[in-house]
């Protein structure tokens, strides 16, 4: 973990995210962020907190009259502790050791969706990540040391967090854990740290796909695949 | 009721695991629900269990309110309720007492079933997380000052109740019912920056969203 972490996400992320209504994409961003960030786990378990004192506040609603005797039923029909489904339980535990925040370790040992990394240049590398939503598409984008990537302008949102090395743009450089949301239309012209390949988690948003060969003619440079 | 309860309880006998008595909290965090919730970790204690469901049980059902989803809606709720409990049952020995209270843990447990459960009703795709994965930085936490949290949550206690009703409206509309602040205004038919200015308001006065 580091504590150099200097760009954040804004705090109604950090609510949506807390209270569960942030979209899958960028709560995945959020969760890569908060692995890095100790001011924003701190914030999200404050909301957590919140959270839970308005749920024990609620105005509690009538359980059918055999809920508890059908509750018991289940748990000595079933072997205990099975219903944490085994699969998950799995995959977490193959996450456990890796390098990168746990939900992207996670994506990466999608044994049926093996991300590839395939050459969008020769300083740029993507692979695509299968998360099972179609908003967004959610790849990990390697910069090679030095690297200057295309300019690039975009249809939607763009979400990004640097999982390690570092990159800059016109607006600053970015290190482990930084945050980034760039607004549909913003251009940017992303360049990679000298001496060391950059990897970031990046969160784009699908853009309304235009009819024809127009619509081909016009796609970005890098092709939004959600998967 | 009772004698399944015993007979069941007999069955359970060779997995209790002798409490010790350095086992249990000392003191700060002995809640009522958390002392509950430990005797059904160590003991499978059943009465606790049932006393935790009584309580709990509607609360969550009020919690699972379904919107927008074809299914029907009730059956929804009831469902995850006893999904919900099953976890509680299955999980409790997972419970720290010492990162968080009994009701925390169990609304944490709550949110991502009912979360998990909105994301199997609205789509056929295979998920590849849990709402459980998103939150692993968040649950790995060691407490680095078990006393600011402890602080936070007093606050929010007193201070919830003192917030005026429109305040406290916003929030129980993005906790209970799961709704961006966009979607409340909506539903309030207010200004997108009322509800946002609302929930600053709120939280500012509860002391949130601040470095600690
Ligand atoms: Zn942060």
């Amino acid at each position: 973990m580091n504590s150099s972490v200097s760009f954040h996400p804004q705090d109604d992320m950090l609510l949506d995210f807390s209270s569960g209504r942030l979209d899958d994409a960028p709560a995945m961003c959020i969760s890569a962020h908060l692995h890095f960030c100790e001011r924003c786990r701190s914030r999200v378990n404050q909301l957590t907190e919140l959270g839970s004192e308005v749920f024990s506040k609620g105005a509690p609603v009538t359980l059918e009259h055999d809920a508890l005797d059908k509750l018991f039923a289940r748990i000595d029909s079933s072997q205990e502790y099975e219903v944490g489904d085994t699969h998950t339980a799995s995959a977490s535990t193959a996450a456990k050791h890796g390098i990168y925040p746990h939900v992207v370790e996670k994506l990466l040992s999608n044994e049926d969706h093996k991300p590839r990394w395939r050459n969008v240049s020769s300083s740029l590398k993507v692979a695509r990540l299968f998360t099972g939503q179609n908003k967004f598409e959610v790849a990990l984008h390697r910069i090679k040391a030095g690297g200057v990537t295309p300019i690039h302008n975009h249809g939607g949102k763009e979400y990004t967090v640097v999982l390690s090395g570092s990159f800059s743009d016109e607006n600053g450089v970015y290190n482990e854990g930084d945050f980034i949301l760039k607004e549909a239309g913003d251009i940017h012209h992303p360049v990679g740290a000298k001496y060391k390949d950059c990897v970031c988690l990046t969160a784009l948003e699908a853009p309304i796909e235009l009819p024809g060969i127009l619509g081909w003619l016009m796609k970005p440079i890098l092709r939004i695949h959600p998967a | 009721m009772n004698a399944i309860l015993n007979s069941n309880m007999r069955k359970n006998a060779q997995r209790i695991k002798p409490l010790q008595s350095q086992d249990t909290p000392t003191g700060k965090r002995d809640d009522e629900w958390t002392l509950r919730l430990i005797r059904v970790a160590e003991h499978r204690d059943r009465k606790a269990f049932a006393e935790i469901f009584q309580h709990f049980g509607p609360l969550i059902k009020g919690f699972a309110r379904f919107e927008n989803v074809d299914s029907d809606s009730v059956q929804l709720s009831d469902e995850l309720v006893q999904e919900v409990m099953i976890k509680v049952w299955n999980k409790a020995d997972s419970f720290n007492p010492n990162k968080s209270a009994a009701t925390t843990w169990i609304y944490t447990m709550a949110r991502n079933t009912k979360i998990d459960m909105l994301r199997r009703v609205n789509r056929q795709a295979t998920q590849s997380l849990d709402n459980e994965d998103y939150w692993h930085p968040v649950d790995e936490e060691t407490p680095i000052s078990e006393l600011v949290r402890q602080r936070t949550k007093q606050t929010i206690h007193e201070g919830l109740s003192q917030l005026p009703p429109e305040q406290g409206d916003v929030l129980r509309k993005i906790y209970l019912e799961g709704k961006s602040q966009s979607e409340v205004a909506e539903d309030m038919d207010l200004p997108l920056g009322t509800v946002k200015s609302r929930v600053r308001r709120a939280l500012d006065k509860l002391q949130l969203m601040v470095n600690k």
